[in-house]
């Protein structure tokens, strides 16, 4: 199945784009940079935003495990994907939701279960955009800056990270 | 008519999430200051494929909680613990950041928010609301706009919200599909929580009273009131 996703050059969707590289071997997603972000699923609906662009591409690829491998799992992904919007991407709920995240990552590797889902990209990708609010913090986001780095760390978030405008730097073209 | 959900002994349907006698023990914590009204739809729907207890408690950190959300669920239903298939417990909390719902304590975080909630429990409906990808992903739309614009949007946000159900319902009967669904009751709840449900104007007042005339929603406009 080819799929089209159209993505806003100066804003882009880090955690879509972190979906379509994670399934390059199953899905064949071409992306093309401009203005909006968007990828046209029928008339009735088009997704605009890299929640919406993730479970999407997670459904396609259900053998991937982005959306967990059960349905207590998928939900789980469901709770990090709402957090990664409406505490992680609120700047009054940034500070308390950020040491949510940080005991929850204690004892974890990823954010469900024992591998990657959309919830390690909607997160990591909200923690991205927000870097200068957290990571000159100190042992008490130790664990999140633990998981952070290993992600990045990892081939595709090295991938997605070189496509991303630099910030405070002239942006990068990028195709 | 509701009647029969609560009268009939359910039929025990074997579905992939909850298989015969193995109890699905599913705890929701709720703050009675906003009320999470889809999971009455919810558990009927519920009702209608398992056999279901319910049980409701209040936490020490609320002080009181009305008669009406006491007895939301089915006026608590008496199945024996062992008969049943899915025990329902809510807890009366003083919660923040939406209702919260656990399920294997030790080995999950904790769920929160209506829409999360609704997911996971229309995940054990039979077929899932993730059966065809479509409607999925149409349900997963306004359940986002529930939970990502409704409740945590600013006023702006909301007033967007609000304008693109208006623009969805002058097409359309219900939000998805060609029946009422759990989705209905999500976003219908998210707008009794925001206080916007009295104030609302024409499709989305037609919407909210096609709603309330369904089978499902008939609790919930009690409880809602």
């Amino acid at each position: 199945m080819d799929v089209s996703l159209s993505v806003n050059k100066s804003s882009p969707p880090i955690a879509a784009l972190l979906a379509v590289e994670y399934l390059s071997g199953d899905l064949k997603v071409t992306v093309d940079y401009g203005k909006n972000t968007s990828l046209k699923l029928s008339d009735e609906l088009t997704f605009t935003t890299p929640v919406a662009i993730c479970r999407y591409l997670a459904r396609l690829a259900p053998s991937s495990g982005l959306y967990g491998s059960n349905i207590l799992e998928a939900t789980e992904v469901d709770h990090w994907l709402e957090f990664s919007v409406n505490r992680l991407g609120k700047p009054a709920e940034f500070t308390v939701a950020l040491s949510e995240l940080d005991h929850i990552l204690g004892p974890r590797t990823y954010l469900v279960a024992h591998s990657l889902t959309i919830a390690d990209f909607c997160v990591w990708a909200a923690l991205r955009v927000n870097a200068a609010a957290w990571s000159g913090r100190d042992e008490s986001t130790a664990n999140v800056r633990r998981w952070y780095n290993f992600l990045e760390a990892q081939s595709i978030f090295k991938k997605v990270s070189g496509l991303l405008p630099k910030r405070a730097e002239k942006q990068e073209t990028t195709k | 008519s509701a009647n029969t959900y609560e009268t009939k002994t359910p039929e025990r349907v074997k579905g992939p999430a909850v298989v015969g006698d193995v109890i699905h023990d599913v705890v929701i914590y709720a703050n009675p200051a906003s009320p999470p009204y889809s999971l009455i739809y919810l558990y009927k729907s519920l009702q209608m494929q398992y056999s279901c207890r319910t049980a409701i408690h209040i936490h020490s950190s609320v002080k009181s909680v009305p008669d009406k959300l006491m007895n939301c669920l089915g006026n608590g239903v008496r199945i024996e613990r062992p008969k049943a298939q899915i025990a329902l417990t809510l807890i009366w909390k003083d919660v923040t950041h939406g209702p919260q719902l656990r399920v294997s304590p030790s080995s999950q975080t904790p769920i929160n928010g209506e829409s999360n909630i609704a997911r996971y429990l229309a995940r054990l409906l039979q077929p899932s609301y993730e059966e065809d990808l479509h409607l999925a992903c149409l349900a997963d739309h306004w359940l986002d706009l529930a939970s990502f614009s409704l409740i945590g949007g600013n006023s702006k946000e909301r007033a967007a919200a609000v304008r693109s159900l208006n623009a969805h319902l002058g097409k359309k009967s219900w939000l998805v599909g060609d029946e009422a669904s759990f989705v209905d009751a999500v976003v219908y709840s998210a707008l009794s929580q925001t206080g916007q449900r009295s104030g609302a104007t024409g499709n989305v007042q037609n919407w909210l009273k096609a709603c309330e005339s369904q089978d499902r929603f008939e609790q919930i406009t009690l409880f809602a009131d």
